[in-house]
């Protein structure tokens, strides 16, 4: 059995020491037969496959030791599937490692994919064809956590409505049923019944039968960025209207001064009564023109966005300009808290509400003259910062109409009465605060207002007073 | 020379303006080029410039200053209805601030020409 250790160490590794050791130790096996020799030919597999010599050379090497070994009678002992045996050693080692390193493999990008899934920050959630949730990525879990829930083993997949540019949600239910994947917004609500607007991806999974047994949702939230690109569009399109009406409003100034002053001089020139009457009338319309051409030119300034300022101060000194223009018909009332700062200027505030009030008061007066009308300015803080709400019981908006009152130039006064651009100059305003517009209106009930502006700075700290 | 000379490149702004003040008893020239105005000023002063701001070759302003320096009895009348990202407002101040006696923001009334007219000539009627 001396042979047997000496055989046992793995020899130093090139083409010909793998040659020399496999013969020796074939040499030994088919005169001893001891099958632990067969665990030697085993490492010598092993220490090739570590070198990184090819297993072709593990066959060739046999085949070259049973040539040499063919005459000695030794050889001739073993039949040939015990011949084989040694060969079958060295590739099994080749294979053993083969499998190792698929294994590896597979775990490091399992591995990796958990990470992927961990720290995306789309959200990624798989159902199963109950609808049942069976997995939430973080990133999904912290949405639910943010919206005041928390995810379980067997969640509800959310519900998803119809909403505008959004997909139907049966579509994607019918398209994953079918096999098929999807892409597309899809709307739902939250707790607080916000609308979400969500880019989904969604696909199904299949086992080995070609059945469905799970549906992958890869989701992410982009109602932010739905809002902030139509803001910027407003934006834009207003910028636009801005440069344009500026540049026209010098010519325009020019034209109505030849128009006024012409007919100043032909009321020098003529006699009747009804002569000086039509060059009256040509004068009063240059008038009007004139303030036209003034609030298109206010449009079109930029005024800064201002310093902290009271609500308070600010709300009490434009009250008093917003009462001389809406006249006493109509009952005016305020609401404000008392410690607020905000960031506002006293100009932007003064145009949001004239504005929004004058057209309170156009809607109540079409309620006709017996209508009491009541008008209510309300400021209030929420997440975000200042709510501004204007509310009115005038004659309200039919949901078409209220698409249409952003556009610049639109309105439903008569001619001369309105320039169209009050609600326009509003949200050019209120953009420039990185604001939102809301109206919520109702034929025949009344209208309102939401000014959203992060304007808030916070409260004002308000001193105890002693009674000493 | 005549007493005023009024300067704007729109014609029918110069006839009317004429007109008012021709009117009110004034001797009036009119031109519809800054070059052409600092010419006749330079031949025979008149005793008061209307001028325009916002024109094409000598603009207003470039005028005022001129005139301001060179004929330093000159009095002068700015008008401008503003343009583009200029307000008419920061014309005309940019017009007193060189040396025009009186702005007038277009349009303006013929009652407002003639007082503007008769404050820088000294005329009381």
């Amino acid at each position: 059995m001396q042979s047997l250790q000496v055989l046992n160490a793995p020899p130093a590794i090139d083409l010909a020491s793998v040659r020399s050791h496999y013969r020796r130790l074939l040499d030994a096996y088919s005169r001893e037969q001891d099958e632990r020799l067969l665990l030697s030919f085993n490492e010598l597999g092993c220490a090739m496959e570590k070198a990184a010599l090819p297993p072709e050379i593990a066959v060739e090497t046999h085949a070259l030791a049973i040539q040499s070994l063919r005459g000695a009678e030794a050889a001739n002992r073993l039949d040939e599937n015990e011949l084989l045996l040694p060969l079958l050693e060295v590739v099994m080692a080749y294979g053993v490692t083969f499998r190792r390193q698929l294994a590896g493999q597979e775990e490091k990008a399992s591995a990796q994919f958990y990470q992927v899934l961990k720290q995306t920050r789309d959200m990624v959630f798989i159902t199963d064809t109950r609808r049942v949730i069976s997995y939430a990525n973080p990133a999904y879990q912290q949405v639910l956590k943010e919206q005041g829930g928390t995810f379980t083993q067997g969640s509800e997949c959310p519900q998803f409505i119809a909403a505008p540019d959004c997909e139907n949600p049966q579509q994607l239910w019918r398209s994953l049923e079918q096999g098929e994947s999807f892409k597309g917004n899809l709307a739902s609500t939250d707790r607080a019944n916000h609308l979400c607007i969500w880019s989904v991806s969604a696909f199904p999974l299949f086992d080995k039968h070609d059945h469905i047994v799970n549906y992958v949702f890869l989701a992410e939230d982009i109602g932010k960025k739905l809002k902030q690109e139509k803001r910027n569009r407003q934006s834009q399109r207003l910028a636009t209207l801005g440069e344009l009406a500026s540049g026209v409003s010098h010519e325009f100034n020019n034209i109505l001064l030849i128009i006024s002053g012409f007919s100043e001089l032909l009321l020098d020139e003529v006699s009747t009564p009804e002569a000086k009457g039509f060059a009256q009338e040509i004068l009063q319309a240059v008038e009007k023109g004139r303030e036209l051409n003034k609030q298109i030119l206010s449009f079109s300034r930029d005024e800064e966005c201002g310093k902290p300022v009271k609500l308070a101060t600010l709300v009490t000194n434009c009250r008093t300009l917003l009462e001389a223009t809406i006249g006493s018909g109509v009952r005016l009332t305020f609401s404000y808290p008392d410690d607020l700062i905000v960031t506002l200027s006293e100009t932007h505030l003064c145009q949001l509400l004239t504005n929004l009030v004058i057209n309170a008061s156009h809607a109540i007066s079409d309620q006709g003259p017996r209508h009491k009308g009541e008008i209510h300015c309300r400021f209030y803080t929420d997440r975000e910062g200042l709510v501004i709400g204007v509310e009115d019981n005038g004659t309200g908006m039919s949901e078409a109409l209220t698409k249409e009152i952003f556009e610049p130039f639109f309105t439903t006064k008569k001619v001369g009465e309105g320039s169209g651009l009050g609600l326009s100059i509003v949200q050019k305003i209120v953009h420039q605060y990185q604001g939102l517009v809301e109206v919520n209106s109702r034929l025949g009930i009344g209208t309102e207002f939401k000014l959203r502006l992060p304007v808030l700075i916070g409260k004002q700290k308000i001193f105890g007073v002693s009674n000493g | 020379m005549a007493d005023i000379l009024i300067l704007d490149d729109d014609e029918q702004i110069l006839k009317m303006a004429a007109a008012m003040l021709t009117r009110e008893g004034f001797e009036t020239l009119t031109v519809n080029h800054g070059e052409e105005a600092l010419e006749l000023i330079r031949n025979d002063p008149p005793r008061l410039l209307i001028t325009d701001i916002l024109m094409p070759g000598i603009d207003g302003i470039e005028m005022i200053g001129v005139c301001a320096q060179q004929f330093p009895d000159l009095k002068i009348i700015a008008m401008s209805g503003g343009r583009r990202r200029i307000s008419a407002e920061f014309n005309l101040k940019s017009a007193s601030m060189l040396g025009a006696g009186e702005a007038l923001q277009k349009p303006f009334s013929r009652e407002h020409l003639v007082q503007a007219v008769k404050r820088q000539l000294e005329v009381t009627h």
